[in-house]
């Protein structure tokens, strides 16, 4: 009996909302959405675009994708990466031992080669976040507040903005200090980088084991950071290292980013994260934890961890690059594979060339560059590997851009890795030609 | 219930574009229309420097400009009826008015939520206004180093005025103060140098417009970014976010599914749609245009209810019509100013 009332009375409403539609039509008048019906008429859009979508899928159809969209997670196809080419020709070895490199990498040529590539072990790729526990305490690293920034940010920020070489007594160290002080509950964390952070002010001496240890002192508490993440690739790339401890920090970096990158693209699905932080002066009450994390990110972050790539460390400031001889090895990821001669790869900023035997590699503009027996190659030093011709064209280049050519500045943002030392070197000689600006927007670009 | 706002914000994050398309066929099919989010007055014509790129031409005050009495009645009191959408208040330079204090006021009087675009130079002045009434959100124009940014507004000082803007803004507990910058051939390059001093100026955020042929901009076309430029600051600015809260704003267009490394929300153009524009002389504009050909109609003529209820219907229906794009920035398409597929690239074209 109820339900017959209830039928027609949606029946009437339904009815009157038609009538009511039909006059406005049949008057041409137009009516102001009420803020009650407007979620009803989200709802049925989204209805719409959801039954939409279901069609179009079954019928085969694409859906939308960015550049962020569909990537290729590295590690998993560097087979498509190093597609062979045709028209290479082959390059006998030749000794360009001349090159130096602009950093306190580069001597390790004179050590041979043992012929297996030195993959390191990065143990297993799982998304690393491992419970709600775990995602709330990055959360409350890496969101903002309402009126402050997050903390994480805050610091990679600090850190940023001292200029490199900066004496102790500059200003900005002690934003670094109080930046860290925040992050009252890492105790672990806050030393470990409180002592880099000592060592780049008194000028002390840093390993690569060092930054592999900051990096496992930042995932420990858990804090996924990109921009913390990218400070210490920029710290860590002038550092001596053997491939495999280069390999080894890169690959954890890849990950890092790539987890990044996943709870980005989640949090795009799901809503952001939202934090209050607690301000009076009274305690706050049991259980205030003024972070509001929307249900279904950690499951939306795990499912996009596979397919995440490492962002701008994946796509921009690569080099392209053709193996004119064998004997090289492309280390990514974690992983080692040998490169056949002819075939192309785009070294990216998170990878290692190693070559077991002197070896060849070209680069369509700068022509070839060479590597001595148990050569360790990365986008930080690859400029000095380059024959005088190559190493020239890029100084020619370099010197046009610092005087306002806005072509050659185009020019260098295709051979960034060959180019920034140069470029480095150049700002750093006139830092207020014309151009400077433009370069110092492009190393930007390569350090971050 | 969570779980469920969880899921259908899932769904509707990864299709807005296409739920805002379907939603604006539904409404415009049931004769029914959105209520603007926004409503930006530009308060006078009158600006007390020539920047190059200025979309509104400002300068002299314009013959006509809407009296105390007119803003009150015809704009506030109309917003009011419109359901309080956020009253933005641009110029020219708004500090020039002599009643903005009055007015200002009187909207939070209202209960509506204010915002203002300012050059800077007189906040200061106004401190009490801002003690009282704090905007929620206040946009002070920053082109670049001090050099570079005096050079372009033509005054000397103004650069460091907008910093003591930015301050005095805060200490005066506005929530959102934004260092806003136009990006220019000129300036687009120096970014980076640009970066520590936005960091460091106290601002919450960072918004990188970009030039729009528009108002005085029209007679500099030659200051429209080159693509390569265009590239490398969303390059940039997409870097920077990991760092400071920097957004391109919406002058740049879509990004697609690429928008979540560029700004907070997935892009829509507003213009017609949710939000629009009063000139000085109370012409209703979809955005910030000196065309009055645009116009939809005159507050003194017609009510502003009226006009955003029955205008605007070229951004309300659906098709592929000059104006039914919102993926697109109305003002640059209207321009012929494809900066969006520059911007972003050939991948991005797919995306959207
Ligand atoms: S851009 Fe702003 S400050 Fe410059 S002239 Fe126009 S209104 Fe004045
Ligand atoms: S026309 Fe451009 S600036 Fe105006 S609302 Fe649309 S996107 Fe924004």
């Amino acid at each position: 009996m109820k339900r017959w009332w209830v039928d027609l009375w949606a029946f009437a409403a339904a009815l009157a909302l038609a009538a009511a539609v039909l006059l406005r039509w049949r008057g041409g008048q137009v009516a102001l959405l009420s803020s009650t019906a407007a979620p009803a008429i989200r709802l049925l859009a989204l209805l719409v675009v959801f039954v939409q979508g279901c069609a179009d899928r079954l019928r085969g159809r694409e859906e939308p994708a960015g550049q962020g969209a569909a990537p290729r997670p590295a590690g998993q196809d560097e087979g498509q990466e190093m597609a062979e080419t045709t028209g290479l020709s082959q390059h006998g070895e030749k000794d360009l031992s001349d090159a130096t490199g602009p950093s306190e990498q580069g001597d390790e040529d004179s050590a041979m080669g043992t012929g297996s590539p030195p993959a390191p072990a990065l143990g297993p790729d799982v998304f690393p976040l491992a419970d709600e526990a775990a995602l709330n305490r990055w959360a409350r690293l890496v969101t903002d507040d309402a009126s402050l920034p997050a903390r994480a940010k805050q610091l990679a920020l600090a850190l940023l903005l001292v200029p490199e070489g900066a004496p102790a007594q500059d200003p900005g160290w002690s934003q670094v200090t109080a930046s860290l002080d925040a992050l009252t509950e890492a105790q672990v964390f806050r030393a470990r980088w409180q002592a880099h952070v000592e060592a780049r002010r008194t000028g002390g001496k840093e390993t690569i084991a060092d930054a592999l240890a900051l990096l496992a002192a930042m995932e420990a508490l858990p804090l996924y950071h990109a921009g913390l993440a990218g400070y210490l690739w920029r710290r860590a790339a002038p550092l001596p290292a053997s491939a495999t401890e280069r390999a080894e920090l890169l690959g954890r970096l890849e990950r890092h980013l790539r987890a990044c990158e996943a709870l980005r693209r989640a949090q795009f699905e799901t809503g952001p994260i939202e934090f209050t932080a607690w301000r009076s002066k009274a305690a706050p009450p049991a259980g205030y934890s003024g972070l509001r994390v929307p249900p279904g990110l950690l499951a939306a972050a795990r499912s996009h961890y596979p397919n995440s790539d490492a962002g701008t460390w994946a796509t921009q400031a690569t080099l392209d690059l053709a193996v004119a001889t064998p004997g090289v090895h492309l280390l990514r990821a974690g992983q080692a594979k040998p490169l056949q001669p002819g075939q192309r790869v785009t070294l990216r900023r998170l990878d290692v060339l190693w070559a077991e035997r002197p070896a060849t590699l070209r680069h369509d503009e700068l022509g070839d560059m060479s590597l001595g027996a148990g050569a360790v190659v990365t986008a930080w030093d690859v400029g000095a590997r380059f024959a005088a011709a190559g190493r020239e064209l890029v100084r020619e280049r370099v010197a046009a851009a610092r005087g306002g050519d806005a072509t050659a500045l185009k020019g260098l943002e295709a051979i960034l890795p060959a180019a920034h030392a140069e470029i480095r070197r150049a700002v750093a000689e006139q830092a207020q030609a014309a151009g400077s600006p433009g370069l110092r927007t492009l190393l930007e670009l390569f350090d971050m | 219930m969570l779980a469920g706002m969880g899921l259908l914000h899932r769904l509707y994050a990864r299709a807005a574009p296409e739920v805002w398309e379907t939603e604006t066929r539904l409404l415009h099919a049931l004769r029914l229309v959105r209520r603007p989010v926004a409503v930006q007055w530009i308060a006078t014509n009158m600006c007390d420097l020539r920047c190059p790129h200025c979309y509104s031409g400002a300068g002299k005050r314009a013959v006509g400009e809407l009296t105390t009495q007119e803003v009150l009645r015809l704009v506030v009191d109309e917003m009011v009826a419109l359901g309080k959408p956020t009253f933005v208040i641009a110029g020219g330079e708004l500090l020039l008015r002599q009643d903005i204090a009055e007015i200002v006021a009187y909207a939070r009087a209202q209960g509506l939520e204010w915002a203002m675009h300012t050059h800077g130079g007189h906040v200061p002045k106004f401190r009490a206004m801002f003690e009282r009434h704090p905007p929620t959100l206040a946009a002070i124009s920053l082109d670049g180093e001090q050099r570079q940014h005096d050079l372009f507004r033509g005054r000397r000082g103004s650069h460091a005025a907008a910093l003591a803007a930015i301050r005095t803004l805060k200490e005066c507990g506005c929530p959102e103060v934004v260092a806003g910058t136009t990006v220019t051939r000129d300036n687009a390059d120096r970014l980076a140098d640009l970066f520590p001093i936005v960091a460091a100026s106290g601002a919450d955020s960072w918004g990188l417009h970009l030039f729009a042929p528009e108002g005085r901009g029209a007679e500099h076309t030659a200051l429209c970014p080159t693509p390569e430029q265009l590239q490398r600051v969303a390059a940039f600015a997409r870097r920077k976010r990991e760092l400071f809260h920097v957004e391109l704003c919406n002058e740049w267009g879509s990004a697609g599914a690429d928008d979540r490394f560029y700004r907070d929300q997935p892009f829509l153009c507003g213009a017609g749609r949710i939000s629009c524009v009063i000139g000085a002389t109370g012409e209703v504009l979809p955005c910030t245009t000196t065309d009055l050909r645009e116009s939809e109609g005159n507050l003194r003529e017609r009510p502003l209810r009226d006009i955003w209820t029955r205008g605007f219907t070229r951004f309300r229906t659906a098709g592929p019509r000059e104006c039914s794009d919102g993926r697109e920035c109305w003002l640059q398409a209207r321009n012929g100013n494809p900066c969006r597929e520059q911007a972003f690239g050939a991948c991005r074209k797919e995306a959207v």
